[in-house]
């Protein structure tokens, strides 16, 4: 290979863009269609640009690509892609497909059947195997096929997206520790903020890097307490909100710690009570409508500044009360709601009726709950920030359970176009035949509109969590 | 040897012994800065002078050799690959306290300015020392701080914190359990859900199904863009008062007395905070919603007042309200004078004492009205608070109290003055007498009490007094005074003025005890006999009665020339102005 120069950190996402993009358009439709050319042309187009130096590599080393010699840098607008690409190289067990410098004299034809054999690898027992013996049958001689290597899967765990898995997931488990450890600790003394803190600044920083992981972690629903996960799942979906809103950190970091903080006064709640089928006597209810003063007041005790004290306090006291100030607890000095009240006023109750409770059937979808709070939005909800979180959280929020117009179940991962909230990359979940679900393809919707419009995958239907018995939480974290 | 093999070490490293000297140098001095910093409180020449001298090496050595990192190890610091620091840390220094927090290395880059230093210094120096229960670290400040030049990696302090025991918490994510009446239809009508009620609620949902949302409806229009950049824009400027409300509601709500204190112990605190800071309108806030709270009777227990009214009591102290208005007290301007008049409405009498103090720091007559203003409201509800005031040895505080005195009603306002009356500074008795005599309706005996006062001023005072209107208790006590005391003859001026005011507020029954007094002297003794005489004419005169002219004009006709000039002398100043008569 001759010598070349630095390529351009753009070119290379570009590139990768280029490939996923073909690989997506080909898999879809038939290769007389228009998007199937534009896409080989677009594809030809970079490729050429990248081989005019020589042969061009693209290899998955540690769970990143390296075009030539050089690792593309992590980018927020290209993550997705970066992401769906790992995952076709990886169940392919590819580990580099060397573009030689022939490849600029490759005809259309030859870069759909090379498109079309890589995604007809994924159905055979040995797929990189296959695609090399294919592509030798093929006469493609203009690219090379190369399998991965034994240590990048063992290393795979120290790559920059899951590293921020593993950050995100250790930041959860330790959130929910550090408002247990709270709301045991302060009834006896003096609790300092500083853990908290920390927490919220690191989650901030993961919301800011990726939300929707963050959201996707909201799915953690079995936690053994529920009082505690629940809190952690408000705080992260409020924060998500308060970002999308373009909060400024030190604003969000206090959201978050409202959202670990606002349930605390339900600690001293009974469990009984809590838990209670059927309705609650004036007293239990007099008692549970008493937890956002209660929950207030452990905060009060925190070691905490007067101004932290003072911004940490109001969303807590507020996460009942509706924009009229109806709701409990009754007040009479205050006039309106703040900021961060309304905000984990809509993240509390999103939480609590997506959540699985003892005391009714079964949780709701998420769809079925944003469309229930937005039939009361105005009278229980700010319109302005409920409008903003059905748009953050798109129509399927992330971690729904959806039913694809053709029939295949999913999982809604993310929308990764900021402006299209309506058509979200969906995991398929494969039935396992043995009552478990793994990992499909990734199908973003956004990639099957037509030409004319419209769709030619679309979602039917939320499907109950329950139906299909899985933890969405699971094909957000790698690890666990 | 040594130095050789320092030069090649440092060579090693690819630095020259100049920076690497400069680097030592430099992490030195940022040593002794911190050093100062701790030792010296925030705005001290010394510390001032060290973080500026830090700045400008810092500055010098960026601008030479580029940006420097700092890296610390547990017992070692490295600048630039030079080994600055070796060995254990001792707590509360730098390379310990950067550690202990988690701080790997510390950079600064170039365009760093000396405000940007001088948090850094301040962030380091706050907690150097770290409580067992601490509000933050390093940090979480650093973090908060957003520095543009200075740069850092923290290790997550938790992380120690036993990876297993994550571990053991992942393990503990249960499937969530099929629900065995999966299939059975929600609720329909608008189920009522509550995030915390299993039961009851406070939120009305809409009913499962519907609506649909259009993917149009939720994009904001214009003016709700505008309305949620409104909204971010206030909750971004942090306002300092719209949580003090919220801990007045939760007043309201509590009803253990040990809650009760929890919150009132806070408000407490916002105010004290709210006075150090300047923000009268936030104490006002606590005040006002405090007083509204006791007046409106909904506290729910019978403890609360009490609890209350001590808070009152406690906000009133020297060190929570009123010392910080001295450093801006001379500044004030005319919104938070009126702010201060309504919450000083709200202090307890015992402040009273400190109030009495600022009349002396010297203010605009509008403050000063103010603060008069409430140390009379405040001494009506419980006057024996300017007690310790009377008492106290600053002859200024005294004259000041004098006023207020004069401006209350009742028995003991009096007693009060009475006593400044006696007191050891003439000013302060000269006051006292006035006031008693101008406020306290018919007082001419009391302040006749005092008329042998050594001090001139005050007689005068006194005789002013009784001079000012016709008065027969006046007329008495003069009459018995001049016939009874035997005045030396350096009283004569005293004498004459008690004479010229009995003539003011005397009436025709001085005649002729005047009459005796100008025409028979045989009977007086000690002063001047003619001294007396001229007393009576001048009283005479004042009289301003035809009885008091025919004594004059009887006098007229004496054969004793003395007596005789005596009565021109009254004639001239008599006629002359009172052609008319009376």
């Amino acid at each position: 290979m001759s010598e070349r120069q630095s390529i351009p950190e753009r070119l290379g996402h570009d590139f990768l863009r280029a490939l996923y993009h073909l690989i997506s358009t080909v898999r879809v439709y038939q290769d007389n269609n228009q998007l199937v050319r534009t896409s080989v042309s677009s594809f030809q187009n970079m490729l050429n640009e990248l081989t005019i130096s020589g042969d061009i590599s693209l290899s998955l080393y540690r769970s990143r690509f390296h075009i030539g010699e050089e690792k593309l840098r992590y980018r927020r607008d290209a993550a997705i892609v970066v992401y769906n690409m790992v995952e076709l190289f990886s169940k392919r067990g590819i580990g580099s497909v060397n573009f030689l410098e022939s490849s600029r004299d490759a005809l259309p034809e030859n870069i759909i059947t090379f498109t079309r054999l890589f995604n007809d690898a994924i159905r055979h027992e040995n797929p990189h195997q296959w695609l090399e013996q294919k592509l030798r049958e093929q006469d493609c001689s203009w690219v090379q096929i190369f399998p991965r290597q034994d240590e990048d899967a063992t290393v795979d765990s120290e790559s920059l997206e899951d590293k921020r898995y593993e950050k995100a997931r250790k930041n959860y488990f330790l959130a929910i520790e550090a408002v247990k450890e709270v709301a045991n600790k302060v009834s006896q003394g003096m609790v300092g903020v500083r853990r908290s803190r920390r927490l919220a600044q690191n989650i901030v920083d993961i919301v800011k890097e990726d939300a929707a992981l963050m959201i996707g972690l909201t799915t953690l629903k079995g936690y053994d307490d529920y009082t505690y996960a629940h809190s952690v799942n408000v705080a992260l979906l409020a924060t998500c909100l308060g970002r999308h809103i373009e909060l400024s950190d030190i604003s969000l970091e206090h959201l978050t710690i409202c959202g670990l903080f606002h349930d605390l006064g339900k600690v001293d709640v009974p469990k009984n009570i809590l838990l209670k089928h059927g309705v609650l006597t004036d007293g239990e209810w007099d008692l549970l409508k008493a937890h956002p003063v209660m929950g207030v007041r452990k905060i009060l005790m925190l070691n905490a500044t007067p101004s932290l004290r003072s911004r940490i306090i109001l969303g807590p006291f507020e996460h009942h009360l509706n924009p009229d100030m109806t709701g409990y607890p009754r007040t009479l000095f205050m006039g309106h709601l703040s900021l961060l009240g309304k905000i984990l006023r809509i993240a509390d109750v999103y939480e609590a009726l997506t959540a699985e409770r003892g005391y009714r059937p079964r949780s709701f979808q998420p769809d079925e709950a944003l469309r229930m709070m937005w039939g009361s939005t105005g009278k229980s909800f700010d319109t302005i920030l409920l409008k903003r979180f059905i748009h953050m959280m798109g129509l399927y929020p992330i971690g729904s359970i959806i039913e694809l117009s053709d029939g295949n179940i999913g999982l809604v991962m993310d929308y990764p176009d900021e402006t299209e909230r309506t058509l979200p990359l969906v995991l398929r979940l494969v039935n396992d035949e043995k009552g478990g679900w793994q990992r499909g393809e990734m199908v973003y919707l956004a990639d099957q509109i037509n030409k004319e419009g419209s769709s030619r995958l679309n979602i039917v239907r939320g499907i109950p969590l329950a139906k299909i018995r899985i933890n969405p939480s699971d094909f957000f974290l790698h690890s666990i | 040897m040594k130095v050789r093999g320092d030069i090649l070490m440092e060579a090693g490293k690819g630095l020259s012994i100049q920076q690497s000297n400069d680097t030592k140098r430099l992490f030195a001095y940022l040593l002794l800065t911190c050093k100062n910093v701790s030792l010296y409180p925030e705005g001290h020449s010394i510390s001032i002078s060290s973080i500026r001298q830090f700045y400008e090496m810092l500055e010098a050595y960026i601008r030479q050799y580029g940006d420097i990192r700092i890296e610390i190890e547990k017992d070692r610091v490295i600048c630039q690959g030079v080994e600055v620091h070796t060995g254990p840390s001792k707590e509360g220094t730098l390379p310990f306290t950067l550690f202990r927090d988690g701080i790997r290395w510390l950079e600064f880059t170039e365009g760093i300015d000396l405000e940007e230093t001088r948090e850094v210094l301040f962030i380091i120096h706050k907690y150097s020392v770290l409580t067992t229960e601490p509000e933050g670290d390093i940090v979480t400040d650093f973090w908060e701080a957003h520095f543009d030049h200075v740069l850092y990696k923290a290790d997550d302090f938790i992380s120690a914190l036993a990876l297993d025991q994550i571990d053991s918490l992942s393990k503990s994510d249960t499937m969530p359990p099929a629900a065995e009446t999966e299939d059975k239809p929600a609720p329909l009508g608008g189920p009522t859900i509550d995030s915390a009620s299993p039961g009851g609620s406070t939120i009305d949902l809409a009913p499962l199904g519907g609506p649909i949302i259009d993917p149009a409806s939720f994009v904001l229009t214009p003016q709700e863009q505008n309305e949620l950049q409104e909204m971010v824009s206030r909750e971004e400027m942090a306002s300092a008062t719209e949580h003090l409300n919220m801990l007045l509601d939760m007043l309201l709500e509590e009803q253990e007395e040990k809650d009760f204190n929890i919150v009132l112990e806070v408000l407490s605190e916002e105010f004290e905070g709210s006075f150090s800071r300047h923000d009268f309108e936030a104490a006002l806030i606590v005040l006002d919603g405090m007083r509204k709270i006791l007046d409106s009777g909904r506290l729910r227990m019978p403890w609360a007042g009490p609890l209350i009214e001590s808070f009152y009591k406690d906000i009133s102290s020297d060190t929570k309200c009123l010392k910080p208005l001295e450093e801006i007290w001379s500044n004030l301007n005319v919104q938070q004078m009126e702010t201060l008049k309504l919450i000083f409405q709200h202090l307890n009498p015992r402040s009273v004492t400190t109030l009495m103090h600022f009349l002396l720091l010297g203010q605009s007559s509008q403050l000063e009205q103010i603060v008069e203003d409430t140390i009379i409201f405040l001494a009506c509800q419980n006057i024996s608070c300017l007690e310790p005031l009377i008492n106290d040895s600053d002859k200024r505080i005294v004259e000041k109290v004098v006023p207020v005195l004069s401006r209350l009603e009742g028995d003991t306002s009096l007693k009060y003055l009475t006593k400044l009356a006696r007191h050891s500074s003439a000013s302060v008795r000269r006051m006292a007498v006035k006031a008693i005599g101008q406020a306290h309706g018919n007082q001419t005996s009391a302040i006749f009490e005092f008329i042998d006062d050594p001090d001139a001023s005050v007689r005068h005072v006194i005789l002013t007094q009784m001079g000012l209107s016709r008065n027969e208790i006046a007329e008495d006590l003069l009459m018995q005074y001049i016939q009874n005391q035997n005045f030396s003859t350096a009283q004569s001026e005293h004498i004459m003025e008690c004479f010229r005011t009995m003539g003011k507020c005397g009436s025709s029954r001085s005649v002729p005890f005047l009459r005796k007094m100008l025409l028979h002297r045989k009977w007086m003794a000690g002063l001047r006999k003619s001294a007396y005489r001229e007393g009576a004419a001048l009283a005479l005169v004042a009289l301003k009665i035809p009885e008091a002219r025919q004594v004059i004009e009887s006098a007229g006709r004496s054969l004793h020339p003395g007596l005789r000039r005596i009565a021109r002398e009254a004639e001239r100043e008599y006629f002359p102005k009172n052609r008319g008569g009376r």
